[in-house]
């Protein structure tokens, strides 16, 4: 008797017909960051050279090599732990080589050598880039079975192992030679200063330089301009959810107008909050992170609220100039909650009083964050 | 709050391919099997080496919902052998060995439906074992056996599973019977319309162009989006009536019968053909030909593959699919030779070696399992969830209340087989909780 193959249906699939499936999510993902990449190499490579003040000319080309690297490391580590671990039936060569591809290993380096500053060391990068890569990912099983956000976590590991690294080493050797950046990042300025002032925006070249990005700043981060044309291409290719990077900007500038004002300053002070310090960054390709962020619309409203609260909070109140990368890696584990949550109402036929306890929790939780982010955030 | 509005998702039809084929008739088998335990245990009225006529009982199934099963042909009743099922177990059944005189009962002849009451209808069908034959196969007259006021007889033509084009083909070939029976089923309800339910797509202009002239006073045509599930019947009686409902449809005071089924009453109220046969879909990349055929229930499918040239030669078979049913909730056979039963629609035979030791990535999270599933579950939160075993939390995340349409494997970027664990998860539910 003739026999037919025998596997579990349906046996029709999109991805198939389509031809839209998560390798192309993912390589939407790589050109939507070409934007910032282009620029990156712009402002840290090509004006030092034409401007002519480098020591060395491997210095000049540092930023491309970390590029490179950052992204080859994170490759080379997620290869040696999948043939460690011998997970998904990894057993010659060949399967290794397969796995690779579907499990997207430069991405953990790609974005901690973006959200990093320019000229951090060497081995300090690819050492976090392997933390990131090894305990932020395949310690949690691999690819989409991480808690939290991979380059988040080498980023947060680099900012609490390495801090003596990392202040001087945003400015290009063509921006140490500007007085207005004696400080370093418009963030750290703003820390530094006693008080809010719209001088920290003058002396960085105002608001529209701010937004072109031509400013110290980590190597992907400081383009808003770059950052939105990738923005605008995820969102019309259905990679990212648009209420994510806007409810997070949206309530991040809402408070910070308030404690703007309170200040007795004008809009400019919310607009350079986030413009600066690579909340536009961390708005569009670290929080919407489809593995690690919730998935249905309520659920990431309430993220990105909560997320737009707590960078204020790390920000303003706490002092740190990494405080996106921090709140977003403290909401992964509350995006988990909120996400759990969410789910099973959505299954409900209405919202009845025993089923709304969340979302009482959370309002209760919102306006607490709100009001005490704008009591403290006040210099 | 409001209910999130259905998901709606097109999917690629793949129509064209059986209706563009070869439209047969086959009601000579040389044999036709019953089933003698399914979807229970069956009573068996007849031994072997007795002559049976077309329309006669065989079966009876015992109990609430009841029905009989009868003759789809005459002829003698052989042992019972054991057959594969298109529920891919091998199942013992009764044989019939065809007589090829058709050789009809007397107690459908000369109906006259027009001077028949609700109740002379209601006891047609039940006597009949007129079942659904969009998939359930659940018996008619239970429909239109309640006190509860009907509105409205919808008539499902939605086809929605890609490659089938049964429905379409009876439609085609027969339009009159097919408004003969809605008229009697809405006389057989008392309902105040009939409305033809079915999908807004080019191939269908053709069927409106036939029916609109034949629709009666009280019948209408309601066009649906071309999506997927745009065949099940919540979906149908949200869009034709604008109301939801519990569990049953009559509920929402209508009764929903697919087309088939519609036709199939037709033909027995004015021709006196008893439930007997329907068109099934034989089509797929891998068949020499496709098309459609009118069949036997019971007829062996190797049978009726042989009228389309059957497997291309050059196909490797361990390498191809025989799916029997749509592909979305139909099941992939280990043979071809499986018999045909009244709610099977359509047997496609897929190539499948590009797919073979594919890799697939994990579930990456995105949500879109989540943001198409009809009942508004989370089947990847679901999936993973499965793994603990934690039943609380699987009745929490409402699988129960998953329908199996096989959607979220569908829509899945990541090839996840999805489906497949919402059947283990459901299942698991129902255990534990007996
Ligand atoms: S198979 Fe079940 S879980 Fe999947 S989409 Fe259909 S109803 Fe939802
Ligand atoms: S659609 Fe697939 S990849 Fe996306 S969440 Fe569902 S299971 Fe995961």
């Amino acid at each position: 008797m003739e026999k037919y193959l025998v596997i579990k249906g349906p046996y029709l699939r999109s991805a198939d017909i389509t031809k839209r499936n998560t390798s192309t999510i993912m390589r939407d993902v790589l050109i939507a960051l070409l934007p910032s990449i282009a620029f990156a190499i712009y402002k840290n490579v090509v004006l030092v050279l034409i401007n002519g003040i480098y020591s060395s000319i491997y210095h000049a080309i540092y930023p491309i090599i970390t590029l490179i690297l950052a992204p080859l490391t994170s490759l080379i580590c997620e290869a040696i732990s999948l043939w460690v671990m011998k997970k998904r039936g990894i057993k010659t060569f060949k399967d290794l080589v397969e796995e690779l591809k579907v499990s997207y290993g430069i991405f953990p380096g790609l974005f901690i050598v973006l959200i990093s500053p320019t000229y951090i060391p060497l081995w300090v990068l690819l050492v976090s880039v392997a933390v990131g890569e090894v305990v932020g990912k395949m310690l949690f099983g691999g690819f989409g079975q991480n808690i939290f956000n991979p380059a988040l976590v080498g980023r947060a590991f680099m900012a609490f192992t390495f801090s003596s690294h990392l202040g001087d080493a945003y400015l290009t050797s063509y921006e140490l030679t500007i007085d207005a950046y004696s400080a370093a990042t418009p963030l750290t300025s703003y820390a530094k200063a006693g008080a809010a002032s719209i001088d920290i925006v003058n002396n960085y070249g105002g608001m529209f330089n701010l937004l072109i990005g031509n400013y110290p700043g980590a190597l992907g981060e400081t383009s808003t301009i770059a950052i939105l044309i990738g923005a605008i291409y995820l969102i019309i290719k259905d990679v990212i959810d648009w209420r994510i990077p806007v409810v997070y900007l949206g309530t991040m500038f809402f408070i910070t107008m308030i404690i703007g004002f309170i200040m007795g300053q004008g809009l400019w002070f919310p607009l350079f909050q986030i413009l600066t310090g690579g909340v536009a960054f961390g708005a569009v390709f670290m929080a919407t992170e489809p593995v690690t962020s919730p998935k249905t619309h309520l659920g990431r409203i309430m993220y990105a609220l909560l997320l737009g609260e707590l960078t204020v909070l790390f920000r303003l109140v706490g002092n740190m100039p990494e405080g996106v990368a921090t709140s977003i890696v403290t909401m992964n584990i509350v995006g988990l909650m909120i996400n759990k949550y969410v789910t099973k109402l959505r299954v409900e036929d209405k919202l009845t009083k025993k089923n709304c306890y969340g979302l009482v929790i959370f309002l209760v939780f919102f306006v607490l964050l709100f009001v005490y982010d704008v009591v403290m955030g006040v210099k | 709050m409001k209910k999130r509005p259905m998901p709606e998702v097109h999917i690629e039809g793949f129509k064209e391919m059986s209706i563009n084929g070869k439209t047969l008739e086959y009601l000579s088998p040389k044999s036709v099997f019953l089933p003698t335990n399914f979807p229970s245990e069956l009573s068996v009225l007849v031994k072997p080496g007795v002559r049976v006529l077309m329309g006669q009982k065989i079966m009876i199934k015992e109990g609430r919902f009841g029905y009989p099963i009868l003759s789809p042909i005459s002829g003698t009743v052989k042992e019972t052998i054991r057959k594969w099922h298109p529920s891919n177990k091998m199942i013992p059944m009764i044989e019939i060995e065809n007589d090829f005189k058709e050789e009809l009962v007397d107690t459908f002849k000369n109906l006259n439906p027009e001077k028949m009451t609700k109740d002379d209808l209601v006891n047609v069908m039940k006597d009949s074992g007129l079942l659904g034959m969009g998939g359930a196969g659940f018996p008619t007259y239970a429909k239109y056996e309640t006190d509860k006021p009907v509105d409205q007889v919808i008539i499902n033509l939605a086809e929605c599973e890609p490659f089938i084009t049964c429905d379409y083909t009876y439609v085609l070939n027969y339009p009159n019977e097919l408004i003969f029976g809605l008229k009697y089923m809405i006389k057989a309800s008392n309902a105040k319309s009939g409305v033809i339910a079915l999908k807004n797509k080019e191939i269908n202009n053709k069927l409106i162009d036939i029916l609109m002239p034949l629709l009666e006073n009280n019948m209408s045509l309601f066009l649906l989006n071309d999506v997927y599930p745009a065949g099940w019947e919540r979906y149908v009686i949200e869009k034709v009536t604008g109301k939801s409902y519990g569990v049953l449809p009559i509920e929402a005071g209508v009764i929903v019968n697919n087309a088939t089924t519609a036709i199939t009453f037709g033909r027995l109220l004015k021709e006196g053909l008893v439930p007997s046969c329907k068109y099934m879909t034989v089509t797929g990349d891998a068949m020499s030909e496709c098309g459609n055929v009118l069949m036997k229930f019971g007829t062996s499918v190797h049978e009726l593959l042989d009228l389309f040239n059957n497997v291309k030669e050059d196909v490797d078979k361990e390498k191809t699919l025989m799916i029997c049913g749509g592909p979305m909730t139909g099941n992939a056979m280990f043979s071809g030779d499986f018999v045909t039963t009244p709610t099977l629609g359509s047997v496609i035979a897929l190539r499948q070696e590009q797919y073979i030791g594919r890799r697939y990535p994990h579930c990456l999270g995105c949500g879109t399992c989540a943001k198409h599933c009809p009942v508004n579950l989370s089947p990847y939160q679901i999936r993973r969830t499965l793994r603990s075993g934690d039943v609380d939390e699987l009745i929490a995340l409402g699988i129960t209340k998953c329908i199996q349409c096989g959607q979220c494997s569908y829509v899945c970027p990541s090839h996840v087989e999805l489906t497949s664990d919402m059947l283990i998860a459901r299942d698991l539910v129902r255990k534990m909780k007996r």
